[in-house]
């Protein structure tokens, strides 16, 4: 009896239903290295498995693996804290109207919990936190997303927080920058994995211009 | 410029890229001699104009582009000699989005050039794509699945190619982010559909009705604003079969421009 569901996403690459165990589940199919498989990874609940070549030889062996799978933990975790100044928070006031805190409270209610990375996407390194402050975890998205928002903003909608590493449009609410570099694709830099934990440190604005343009 | 899909980082984020139109940019690359994942150029729509700094071959294969030197037209699907200080004009046709063009050695150099002699002028036996009532296989989230058909609309590039569909089809979103692929169709809640392209983000919230099948992936690259479309469902191992013939089809042609190479016969 099948323990996770899995689903085809055309005819390479699979998605599993992993619940809880999708970050555990990710770690242990890539450490296989089974033949053919290209990318593992895991998002939310789910863990996705893409392939080349004979796809179905290697998601066959993927679909196995995952029967056979025990539901260790993960092996390894790292805290990151990232520095925030939240002066640079385009949002802030809005926000703090919106759910009815002083600015000083949104930056505590913000920089106080330990976040989980729960999946990588919309962009490059782009890091979904979870494990939002609940008086901050019913916030919607904006009604109308930017056209563009800066790398380095921290913005938070939808009972997540994370921080735009590229130039995207958006749809959150941006509180904050950090002067910091989170992805540089060319060099294949991408610090924050599923998984590992953030937190968010004020600064004040020179400390922003001290730090700005370093890695993570 | 466009050279080959990256692969494993996805858990950063990081879709696959590549040409969107693969046989397209493999042929062309067949027919400089290149291997099948040489850099090409990838011009979509808005045409160009290019002048010739050194001489030497370029292949163009593919669609959207009708090709013009001080001469006169020059041949799609061909490969040309081309001069120093010669211009090479390109404009938009109106069949198909998607011209690659090759060189030997790629555009950079990454590869070696297998320097092989390239026969003149081979002609692919088969266009690589074809606009009368594109017809795109799915594999559908829900079996068996339905067919639809849409219009491309005017939003369409390499993230993704929006269609609105003859009667609007909307699916529940999920509540977070679930991973997707180059050729997922995504139905938002405006009852439009979404095809992920190669540079598509690796995850995304609307609901989905499936996935467009591997071989028919080259044919989302050349879908041109204001064309119609027909969505049909197949099966899984269907859908296995018909993209193992595809990529043999690319190799068996890459295999006939390689013979012509070499020489007369």
């Amino acid at each position: 009896m099948a323990r996770y569901h899995c689903r085809a996403l055309g005819e390479s690459a699979l998605t599993i239903d992993a619940g809880p165990d999708a970050m555990g589940l990710a770690d242990y199919l890539r450490g296989l290295k089974i033949k053919g498989v290209v990318d593992v990874f895991a998002a939310f609940d789910k863990v996705a498995v893409y392939a080349t070549g004979d796809t179905f030889a290697a998601l066959s062996a993927a679909e196995q693996a995952t029967e056979e799978f025990s539901g260790s933990g993960r092996s390894n975790s790292q805290l990151h804290r990232i520095p925030v100044c939240y002066d640079l928070g385009a949002d802030s006031a809005e926000l703090c109207e919106l759910v009815d805190m002083t600015t000083s409270q949104l930056i505590e209610a913000h920089s106080r919990p330990e976040y989980l990375c729960e999946a990588v996407g919309f962009c490059p390194g782009f890091p979904y936190l979870t494990g939002l402050d609940p008086r901050l975890a019913s916030v919607p998205r904006r009604s109308t997303p930017r056209t563009q928002v800066d790398p380095g903003t921290v913005a938070l909608a939808a009972g997540m927080t994370g921080v735009y590493t590229l130039r995207r449009p958006g749809g959150w609410w941006l509180i904050g920058r950090t002067p910091l570099v989170l992805v540089d694709v060319e060099a294949e830099y991408f610090p924050v994995s599923v998984g590992d934990r953030v937190r968010f440190d004020p600064i004040g604005r020179a400390e922003f211009d001290r730090l700005e343009g370093q890695r993570l | 410029m466009i050279g080959p899909p990256t692969v494993g980082l996805r858990r950063f984020g990081v879709p696959p890229g590549g040409p969107f139109d693969t046989e397209s940019s493999r042929l062309a690359n067949a027919l400089v001699g290149n291997p099948p994942w040489a850099p090409v150029i990838e011009l979509a729509l808005f045409g160009a104009e290019l002048r010739v700094e050194s001489g030497g071959w370029i292949a163009a294969v593919g669609g959207g582009h009708e090709v013009t030197n001080k001469d006169g037209e020059l041949p799609i699907d061909r490969r040309w000699q081309v001069h120093p200080g010669q211009e090479l004009s390109f404009r938009p046709s109106t069949m198909g989005l998607r011209l690659y063009l090759g060189t030997p050695g790629g555009w950079v150099r990454p590869f070696e050039a297998t320097g092989a002699n390239f026969a003149e002028g081979v002609a692919l036996a088969e266009a690589p794509w074809s606009l009368d009532s594109a017809s795109l296989r799915y594999v559908p989230d829900d079996i068996p699945g339905g067919r639809h058909t849409a219009t491309v609309g005017a939003q369409l590039d390499r993230v993704g190619v929006r269609l609105t569909p003859t009667e609007p089809v909307s699916r529940p979103g999920a509540s977070q982010s679930v991973p997707s692929i180059f050729g997922r169709i995504q139905a938002t809640p405006a009852g439009e559909f979404l095809i992920h392209g190669p540079d598509g983000p690796t995850i995304g919230g609307y609901g989905t009705i499936g996935t467009v099948i591997g071989a028919d992936l080259d044919k989302v690259g050349q879908l041109r604003p204001g064309q119609s479309v027909s969505f049909e469902p197949v099966g899984l191992e269907e859908a296995r079969a018909m993209t193992a013939d595809q990529g043999a089809r690319i190799e068996r042609l890459e295999g006939l421009i390689r013979l012509r190479a070499l020489g007369p016969r």
